[in-house]
């Protein structure tokens, strides 16, 4: 039987970038549906089009280097997704197209594309578009307000609870509408609940690690429980300043963007804790009211710094650990003796 | 104070979790693809021992060499392995590991032929002098039909718990820490020693597992050294066309291209035909970190893929490249599906081969 030799392990698992890709991307669509039900078919269209500006983007940038374009890598698709979701349902598609081309033209190829990228493509779209357009980009709609298709928007729009908590006020809404996302704010960061089973989801498929996502969390929480910046006991302001603004969504999605961010779990960790802090002081002494973009934008460029940190610290436990384990090499030495003796292939081909 | 870190840095996760496909053949006897008149007298030797106390530590070694007894673990003459440990107070440890999905050629025998793995034990422990005894046996069954026993003969089994690779620190076959010596050997080859001590006979076969998702009767053989790979896929039959065709293990075996050339060794382990979807599926690395979890070895295999690749040696010789021991779990867990452990693999064979004058 002739075969054409392959390579080994001669099993795989079922996991590929394909895969996971596909977990943000499943996981993004739970979130346009809930921008669907509280905004109308316009969420949707913001999404499309946001998608098929990024891709069609990434697709011309590998193939002008002068590569076959791989019609199952997602990443453009989820960088598309999330970019509308961190907007008003109200904006203007000229902002989600420009954010869109900044995310892929501008922060992801010139760098060498996917795998490659020093900043997280989604943040830093969002962060053009915040800078360029900040007036458009925090007036947002209240829910159920119908936004029309094209022309002028005629929504009753009003700033966020993440305005409120700039400004030094304790927002009025009440716990069960933050967790519903019955509020004005980010069409996609506002579904507090349904970002929480995204987040549990892409937890339990190992998609995200805990040590980055809720480490991040955790650290903003507290902090935000001993200092906290409005008129309130810690428990609500923690609750506020997670739950309230995109923190959460950032956590969930580009926070945990696995290109940008430490590849040793104990980088990790230290990524989502330093993340915490930097996110507590961004949001503290930063000049938008929403600043966790910013913040993630920061972070991604320690990343490099905290992932040598961890790697330096293994290095060290790994030579404690098996350093002193001597082994005595035994491929060398006499034969059967005799007329034959053992063929040297067949003395390599066994053993690890 | 020392900060354990264990958790966070994902010490739970090391290895793979790999569906194990040992049964049913664990459980059936032992078939034989024995060619006639093969069989071969130690023609040195006058008259085989009747017990192990006729038998002197020098003999056994001896013996061992007469029978041209190979370790089906590493491939190496057993003599020389037991040779370089006698008088050293070294720990004996009998490998019946089978770590790897589908094969059970070692566990195998074990359990069929306990009388005889038992023997030949207790003869390796008394050439080299062993302070300890004991059988490793790979803890993850969990599809065993067969009951595995706590002590074969007064001697312990002990069942390595934990992820696949079982044996990470054990990849070298005699391994000396902080002044104790641990030999391993292959449990196969115990019954070799056993048969050439007690019946006078050389080693002319090996066990060895014939399975894979194409073959309609998969077995555990003991085959003839030097029988074709197309003969003994013949002998059990293929269900399908299979599109590989690999000598050793399912992680970390080597795919042939020609069953007709492929013969027997006393080294070989399992013949596997494989149907696997093909399609090339190719990727870039996102760095996602599996690997880095995965590895049994506490490495960076992403970072090394990277630092071999732009040809950073001083990197990599910092990145710790030769504590790998290829056991494939970067490669297999790996999203992008590069050949990571393949290419840490290579560049070690290349350095040690550059090194040498």
């Amino acid at each position: 039987m002739k075969l054409l030799p392959k390579k080994a392990p001669h099993i795989r698992s079922d996991v590929s970038n394909k895969t996971v890709m596909g977990d943000a991307v499943v996981t993004l669509a739970a979130l346009y549906f809930m921008a669907m039900c509280y905004h109308g078919y316009r969420a949707v269209l913001l999404g499309l089009l946001s998608v098929a500006v990024c891709w069609g983007a990434d697709a011309l940038c590998v193939a002008l280097r002068g590569r076959r374009v791989n019609l199952r890598d997602f990443s453009p698709v989820v960088t598309g997704m999330i970019i509308p979701l961190m907007m008003p349902a109200n904006i203007p598609y000229h902002v989600v197209v420009t954010a869109g081309l900044f995310a892929i033209l501008v922060v992801k190829q010139p760098f060498g594309g996917l795998g490659s990228n020093l900043f997280n493509p989604a943040a830093g779209g969002i962060a053009f578009a915040t800078v360029c357009w900040s007036d458009l980009m925090f007036s947002y709609p209240l829910p159920s307000s119908g936004i029309n298709f094209f022309g002028p928007v005629s929504a009753t729009t009003s700033s966020s609870t993440a305005y409120t908590l700039y400004v030094g006020g304790v927002p009025i809404e009440d716990a069960t509408s933050v967790l519903l996302g019955q509020l004005a704010g980010p069409m996609g960061a506002t579904g507090v609940l349904v970002i929480c089973a995204c987040l549990l989801y892409l937890l339990v498929r190992g998609t995200v690690r805990y040590q980055q996502s809720l480490l991040l969390l955790f650290t903003a929480a507290v902090l935000n429980f001993l200092f906290p910046r409005v008129a309130a006991d810690g428990l609500t302001s923690a609750f506020y300043e997670v739950m309230a603004t995109p923190v959460l969504f950032c956590a969930a999605f580009m926070f945990t963007d696995p290109v940008t961010s430490p590849g040793r779990n104990l980088g990790k960790a230290l990524y989502g804790v330093v993340g915490g802090v930097v996110m507590f002081l961004f949001s503290r002494f930063g000049g938008y009211e929403q600043t966790t973009v910013f913040a993630i934008l920061l972070m991604n460029a320690v990343s490099p710094v905290l992932d040598s940190l961890a790697e330096w610290k293994v290095m060290k436990e790994r030579r404690m650990r098996y350093g002193r384990q001597v082994s005595i090499d035994l491929t060398e030495g006499e034969g059967f003796g005799g007329e034959e003796d053992v063929p040297a292939a067949q003395a390599q081909e066994g053993g690890r | 104070m020392k900060l354990n870190l264990k958790g966070l840095s994902g010490h739970f996760r090391q290895g793979i979790i790999l569906e194990q496909h040992k049964e049913p053949i664990l459980s059936q006897e032992i078939e034989k693809l024995i060619t006639p008149g093969k069989v071969q007298v130690i023609r040195e030797l006058e008259q085989p021992w009747n017990d192990i106390a006729e038998i002197s530590p020098g003999e056994i070694v001896q013996v061992a060499r007469l029978a041209r007894i190979v370790d089906e673990r590493d491939g190496l003459p057993l003599f020389r392995k037991l040779k370089l440990c006698a008088g050293r107070q070294a720990a004996l440890r009998v490998d019946a590991m089978d770590d790897e999905p589908y094969i059970s050629s070692q566990l195998g025998p074990l359990l069929h032929m306990s009388r005889e793995c038992a023997g030949g034990l207790a003869l390796a422990a008394k050439a080299v002098g062993a302070v300890s005894q004991e059988i490793l046996v790979y803890g993850a069954l969990t599809d065993l039909e067969t009951r595995v026993p706590k002590t074969l003969d007064g001697v312990p089994v002990r069942r390595i718990l934990g992820r696949y690779p079982g044996k990470p620190l054990s990849a070298q076959s005699l391994v000396e820490e902080n002044g104790q010596v641990t030999l391993y050997v292959g449990a196969c080859a115990l019954i070799h020693l056993y048969r050439a001590v007690y019946e006078g006979i050389k080693q002319t076969t090996a066990f060895l597992t014939v399975a894979g998702n194409c073959v309609s009767a998969p077995c555990n053989m003991e085959v003839s050294l030097g029988t074709t790979a197309t003969e003994i896929l013949d002998r059990c039959g293929l269900e399908a066309e299979p599109t590989r065709v690999v000598v050793g293990g399912s992680v970390t075996g080597i795919s042939v291209a020609d069953t007709d050339e492929v013969k027997v060794s006393a080294a070989t382990r399992a013949i596997l035909a494989l149907r696997e979807d093909e399609r090339d599926k190719k990727y870039r690395c996102v760095g996602c970190g599996r690997c880095v979890e995965a590895c049994p070895m506490d490495l960076n295999p992403m970072l090394l893929y990277k630092t071999i690749n732009m040809n950073l040696h001083s990197r990599a010789e910092q990145l710790d490249y030769k504590m790998c021991i290829s056991c494939m779990c970067c490669s297999y867990v790996c999203p992008a599906k590069l050949d990571l452990a393949g290419r840490i693999s290579w560049y070690r064979r290349s350095r040690k081969e550059g090194s040498r004058p």
